[in-house]
């Protein structure tokens, strides 16, 4: 089964196609989650609740665009939503570096680690970091999805690479000591 | 080798292809409430369904009622007879056609005293009928597919047994010339007309004819269908004469079958309001007010929804006007203009104060008198009225509300021997409302003629826009009329 006639299956409320879909879909969607979401377990609570929307708004879908753009969309502008309502207001004095730089091994760093570190980030700064760097929103698209001015989404990326720095040169200068 | 790369850079290589597979469980979880979701979706639409079949049935029954109760006018057209040889005396039972009969249909005439009362009448009406007559016989006619019968369908007929029992001449003989149309015509058509006729001749018989009795009787009559002739066939007679008796000892009750009413009604109307108070001006607000007599004129539609209920509307047209006394007015284009007032025609020139307000000026020209406020609209009412008595002379009490449009609006400076129009009120909704309260008394004259007095009490709700310093009113109208049922 092509995968519009999938969508069509699952517009109708088809089950299994639901099912067919989700087992396609759900890696790349897991990892959104894992990303964008404090913990693994809330993740997976992220990748439960923004599927059944998924399946709900798939009504919606014109077959106009990409597929799998759109749902991943559904997914992050959902858990979005969920950390709105949290008002973290920055005052943007600082001055701040564009490009933060790190001297590292790239063997060195698991992506587990890569990933429990984003996570450990205050939320603003990650959903920040996370549409800027890798899902490659503009700051000003991002201050619009997240309701904050565009001086403050510059900022808050700056400080979440600061911080995800800091943690990555404190692990390998660890194991570099416990190397010794 | 160490590398120094942005870290933005570094984080965007390793998670080009980040993917990761949950759990089992998420799905588990998903499923289940899509399996959930399916099961709301399902029971929905069975509900619409169900309550659009019932809401269906109830207007088709409605409908029904409606349509069988004005054929009675047209009683000849539906006489399609094919052999009008044989002469007539009087009508009652059909004569069976042997190339129109259902072979396995068999028909009992029913008939008691009233009927027999009004046969001349009927008699007259269709001499080219083929009926005969028998006085001992009932009419029930059968079908072989009695068994289509639900129940369902008998309790709604009993719920219209009001209707047939108060018009049960008429109805019995509309049904049978239904079914004598329809044997000519269609066969199939003939059933569903029988089906329904059944149920409501046995209706007609007696409001306490139980269900289990008529289904007995029903099904009695129903196991010698095999009879071809008509008429002479008595079939339990001895019960059937009993809900004679027992029908013609009630007393006659009022045929409620005309459900539509027109009326006209002309009223005095006196206007007040609740609060003293001026919408023209403030510096008014004591002076007293002399409400003027006016009338209203309308007609009126009314829809009967049962022996006590029905729902009114029409059209009136109503004038209504008050005058504020105390009042002195003279020729000067003054600087003070009073607000709700749009000046026009004279009235640019004509300054209206207080007599007791100081300070008062130019008193050689001014003239005592009153301003007078005149407005007239159209009326569209609706109500619902409740009958408390229903013999010849009949009450009901009225509740409801009415639409106003403005039409007419004027304000005027009257004394004994000049007037002079100012210009209008401009804090007047173009549409406002009442809400109505009444109490309709009636006499029923002439056939389905109707005399009525309903005194109404009005109460103006939002008549003005604002600014109406402290002016509330209400009027009552003294409506009376004559109506006409049909």
């Amino acid at each position: 089964m092509g995968l519009d006639q999938l969508i069509q299956e699952c517009k109708k409320g088809n089950i299994r196609a639901q099912e067919q879909l989700y087992k396609l879909f759900s890696a790349k969607l897991f990892s959104v989650c894992l990303k964008y979401s404090r913990s693994y377990e809330e993740a997976q609570d992220n990748l439960q609740e923004g599927f059944l929307l998924i399946f709900e708004k798939i009504l919606q879908f014109n077959f106009k665009g990409s597929f799998e753009g759109w749902i991943k969309r559904i997914i992050i502008n959902f858990i979005l939503q969920k950390y709105r309502s949290q008002k973290v207001f920055e005052i943007v004095t600082e001055n701040f570096p564009e490009t933060v730089e790190i001297e590292i091994e790239d063997d060195d760093i698991s992506m587990d680690f890569l990933l429990k570190i984003i996570q450990e980030l205050p939320d603003k700064y990650r959903l920040v970091f996370n549409l800027y760097i890798l899902d490659g929103y503009s700051h000003a698209e991002i201050a619009e999805m997240l309701e904050i001015n565009i001086g403050t989404s510059k900022s808050n990326l700056a400080r979440a690479k600061m911080i995800l720095k800091e943690k990555i040169e404190k692990k390998a200068s660890n194991e570099f000591n416990e190397a010794k | 080798m160490k590398n120094k790369k942005d870290i933005g850079r570094l984080f965007q290589e390793k998670f080009k292809d980040f993917e990761e597979i949950p759990d089992e469980l998420v799905w588990n979880a998903i499923e289940e409430k899509l399996r959930k979701k399916e099961e709301k979706k399902r029971v929905i639409p069975l509900w619409w369904k169900l309550s659009g079949v019932a809401a269906l049935f109830i207007i088709g029954i409605l409908l029904y009622q409606n349509s069988t109760a004005t054929k009675i006018t047209n009683e000849e057209e539906k006489i399609v007879f094919e052999n009008d040889k044989n002469s007539t005396n009087d009508i009652l039972i059909p004569e069976e056609k042997e190339e129109n009969n259902n072979k396995n249909e068999e028909k009992i005439v029913f008939e008691n005293e009233n009927a027999s009362g009004n046969k001349e009448n009927i008699t007259k009406k269709s001499n080219r009928s083929n009926w005969k007559t028998d006085k001992n016989a009932a009419v029930v006619s059968t079908k072989n597919n009695k068994s289509k019968i639900s129940n369902e369908s008998f309790s709604n007929s009993i719920r219209e047994k009001n209707t047939f029992i108060n018009n049960k001449n008429s109805s019995f003989i509309r049904n049978s010339k239904e079914k004598i149309a329809s044997q000519n015509t269609n066969q199939s058509e003939k059933s569903t007309i029988n089906l329904n006729t059944e149920n409501k001749l046995i209706f007609d018989l007696d409001k306490s004819i139980t269900e289990k009795k008529t289904i007995t009787n029903e099904n009695k009559i129903d196991s010698t269908k095999t009879e071809t002739s008509l008429a002479e066939v008595k079939v339990e007679p001895n019960a059937l004469e009993e809900l004679l008796s027992e029908k013609e000892k009630k007393p006659k009750v009022e045929p409620k079958l005309n459900k539509w009413e027109i009326t006209t009604a002309i009223a005095p109307v006196y206007l007040g309001s609740s609060s003293n108070g001026s919408p023209i001006d403030s510096q008014f607000a004591n002076n007293s007010k002399e409400y003027e007599n006016t009338m209203s004129y309308g007609v009126g539609i009314n829809y009967s929804l049962n022996k006590k209920f029905t729902v009114r509307t029409g059209v009136n047209k109503v004038n209504l006007s008050y005058l504020t006394n105390n009042v002195e007015f003279y020729p000067e284009i003054g600087t003070s203009r009073i607000q709700n007032i749009k000046y026009g025609g004279q009235g640019v020139f004509i300054n209206i104060q207080n007599i007791l307000l100081e300070p008062r000026v130019n008193l050689n020209a001014s003239q005592f008198g009153s301003i007078q406020q005149m407005m007239s609209y159209y009326e569209v009412p609706f109500e619902v009225s409740y009958r408390l008595l229903n013999k010849r002379f009949g009450i009901n009490l009225i509740g409801g509300v009415s639409s106003f449009v403005l039409d007419d609006n004027k304000i005027m400076v009257v004394s004994d021997d000049f007037s002079a129009l100012v210009g209008e009120a401009n804090n007047l909704n173009k549409l406002h409302f009442s809400t109505n309260f009444g109490i309709g008394f009636r006499y029923s004259f002439f056939k389905s003629f109707q005399a009525n007095f309903e005194p109404t009490f009005k109460y103006q709700l939002n008549a003005f826009s604002h600014n109406n310093g402290g002016f509330r009113p209400y009027f009552i109208g003294l409506y009376s009329g004559i109506s006409y049922r049909f």
